[in-house]
């Protein structure tokens, strides 16, 4: 997939999962990568470039007697999210034209 | 804690060296959290350790897109320099470490020669200010007007050129900026899939400016345009303008002097600045018309046989040395009377041009940045001009009858008159053209 469009998608993707509820960087990353073909490894880098861009924010709350990091979507991050969403139904409209058509049948 | 996630951590943090210590603590606080997560989950480490990359490659991610921040909200030489450090250890493919060569090779050209910029105006302002502060001081204390005006004119001067500095150092800024974003873009495009996550880019939100950087600048504005509403009050400026585009001075005064051509077999003029015209007429009277403009003294005597004239500076008009070097409009004019036979006419002027109307008096003429004209009579054939000429010039030409002519010497430029045994007419400048016609 092209590399552009594979970063947008994974913002989406963590804002999306986000905006259902806070969670944590491993559960992050599992429901992520059994979406789509990322690194694992690679999610911490965009989890830090979202929270200075201000879309996300982190919280601290103990679990088994050590700290674990929350991630939670702010204010602008579910904007974020909503223009997300119009350019990919924009893109579903081109998706299903492209594949709806099939020659062959 | 197993060996091997051990092990993974401190290649990390080792690879996270330089970074911000907050920033470098939170990466690792990840990462481990990640393992302890994991394994709660009942992942295997050796697993769980081939689905990640390596370390040295997820630092190198973290690295960039830090040092990307860094020089989107405060961009620098400094935190630019990092980033390309950072983002020099991301590329695979030929290509875009080739294009990520011109641009940092441009962008730093560019900014090398913002900076060079801004030290040689800095540099300007810092020897605009005393020069003017001492120019001032040669001012004699009856013309405040004209201290202050000099003073103004250095602060409001200098004050651009501080200005100047300042507005070469901000415009690294956006340059750097755009730089970053350039590299973020090759990263993504060179790059593997982790190297998607490089970092923030266009709408990263640090775009504050420095507070006490914009305040200096304000005071500096406010300063240059004080001392500029000081030196236009003067109105020096005005006046400098006019002298410096050879326009007449605004406020000249017409002396008129007459002497009698008997006992007066020499006549020794000398201007700093004042254009000289001599001219055959008149009332059969030598007499002179000077235009005075208000910054010059001029003297005018009869010693012995000799008529002298010098004129000099009064101290008022700052750069004086400067100023007149340029051709002043206003003039003095001699006028001797016909068949009047002096052993000698000497005219000097230093900034001012000499024009002879009359080749029927031994003139010698001399000229550091002034022309020099000469009328030739005008019947007379070039090749056999009556008067014996010497017209010399360093760095002028000689123009006879509007062609360069004279021979080119190692002193410059150099024409002899054809009829030795005339009357004598020596013609000299340093810088000036003299032209015969």
């Amino acid at each position: 997939m092209d590399a552009q469009m594979k970063k947008g998608l994974l913002d989406a993707c963590v804002l999306h999962i986000l905006a259902k509820g806070d969670t944590y960087g491993y559960r992050l990353t599992r429901e992520i990568t059994g979406l789509m073909d990322v690194s694992e490894s690679s999610l911490y880098p965009v989890l830090r470039r979202l929270e200075t861009q201000g879309f996300l924010e982190t919280y601290s709350a103990e679990h088994q007697g050590r700290l674990r990091r929350y991630y939670r979507i702010t204010g602008s991050g579910l904007g974020r999210l909503g223009e997300y969403r119009n350019e990919l139904a924009e893109l579903k409209r081109i998706i299903d034209f492209i594949t709806g058509g099939d020659v062959n049948g | 804690m197993d060996d091997r996630i051990k092990s993974f951590i401190d290649t990390l943090a080792m690879h996270l060296e330089g970074l911000a210590e907050d920033e470098r603590k939170e990466a690792l606080d990840y990462y481990r959290e990640y393992f302890s997560d994991a394994m709660e989950e009942g992942a295997d480490p050796g697993e769980l350790l081939s689905r990640l990359d390596p370390p040295e490659k997820i630092a190198a991610a973290i690295m960039a897109g830090s040092s990307i921040r860094l020089v989107q909200t405060e961009p620098g030489l400094k935190n630019y320099s990092k980033l390309v450090k950072t983002a020099h250890a991301g590329f695979a493919g030929t290509l875009s470490a080739a294009a990520f060569s011109l641009l940092i090779f441009t962008t730093y050209s560019i900014a090398i020669l913002l900076f060079l910029g801004t030290v040689l105006a800095a540099a300007a302002a810092c020897i605009i200010l005393p020069a003017s502060i001492s120019e001032a001081l040669k001012i004699p204390a009856s013309y405040p007007g004209g201290i202050a005006g000099t003073i103004g004119i250095g602060i409001s001067a200098s004050g651009i050129f501080v200005l100047t500095a300042c507005g070469f150092y901000i415009l690294s800024r956006p340059l750097f900026r755009a730089s970053a974003v350039l590299v973020y873009k090759l990263i993504r495009k060179g790059g593997k899939p982790a190297r998607d996550t490089a970092g923030s880019s266009q709408d990263a939100s640090g775009t504050k400016t420095a507070k006490p950087a914009g305040r200096f600048v304000k005071a500096v504005a406010v300063i240059t345009a004080v001392g500029l509403v000081v030196a236009l009050a003067s109105g020096l400026p005005v006046k400098l303008f006019l002298i410096f585009n050879s326009m007449k001075p605004a406020d000249v005064t017409v002396i008129k002097q007459e002497y009698d051509i008997s006992g007066a077999s020499e006549i020794r003029i000398y201007t700093a600045h004042t254009n000289i015209r001599l001219r055959e007429g008149g009332s059969g009277k030598i007499s002179f018309e000077y235009e005075k403009a208000d910054w010059l003294d001029f003297d005018i005597k009869k010693d012995g046989d000799s008529i002298v004239f010098t004129e000099r500076s009064n101290g008022r008009l700052p750069l004086f040395s400067l100023v007149s070097l340029h051709e002043n409009r206003a003039g003095l004019v001699i006028s001797l009377p016909p068949g009047y036979d002096p052993d000698k006419v000497s005219l000097e002027s230093r900034g001012g041009t000499i024009s002879i109307e009359s080749s029927a008096f031994p003139v010698d003429a001399k000229t550091y940045t002034g022309r020099i004209n000469l009328a030739v009579p005008a019947d007379a054939d070039p090749d056999s001009i009556r008067p014996a000429i010497l017209a010399r010039t360093a760095k002028g030409t000689v123009f006879l009858r509007d062609k360069a002519t004279g021979a080119r010497t190692p002193h410059g430029a150099e024409y002899e008159g054809p009829s030795p045994g005339g009357i004598a007419i020596r013609l000299e400048s340093e810088r000036g053209d003299i032209i015969l016609d």
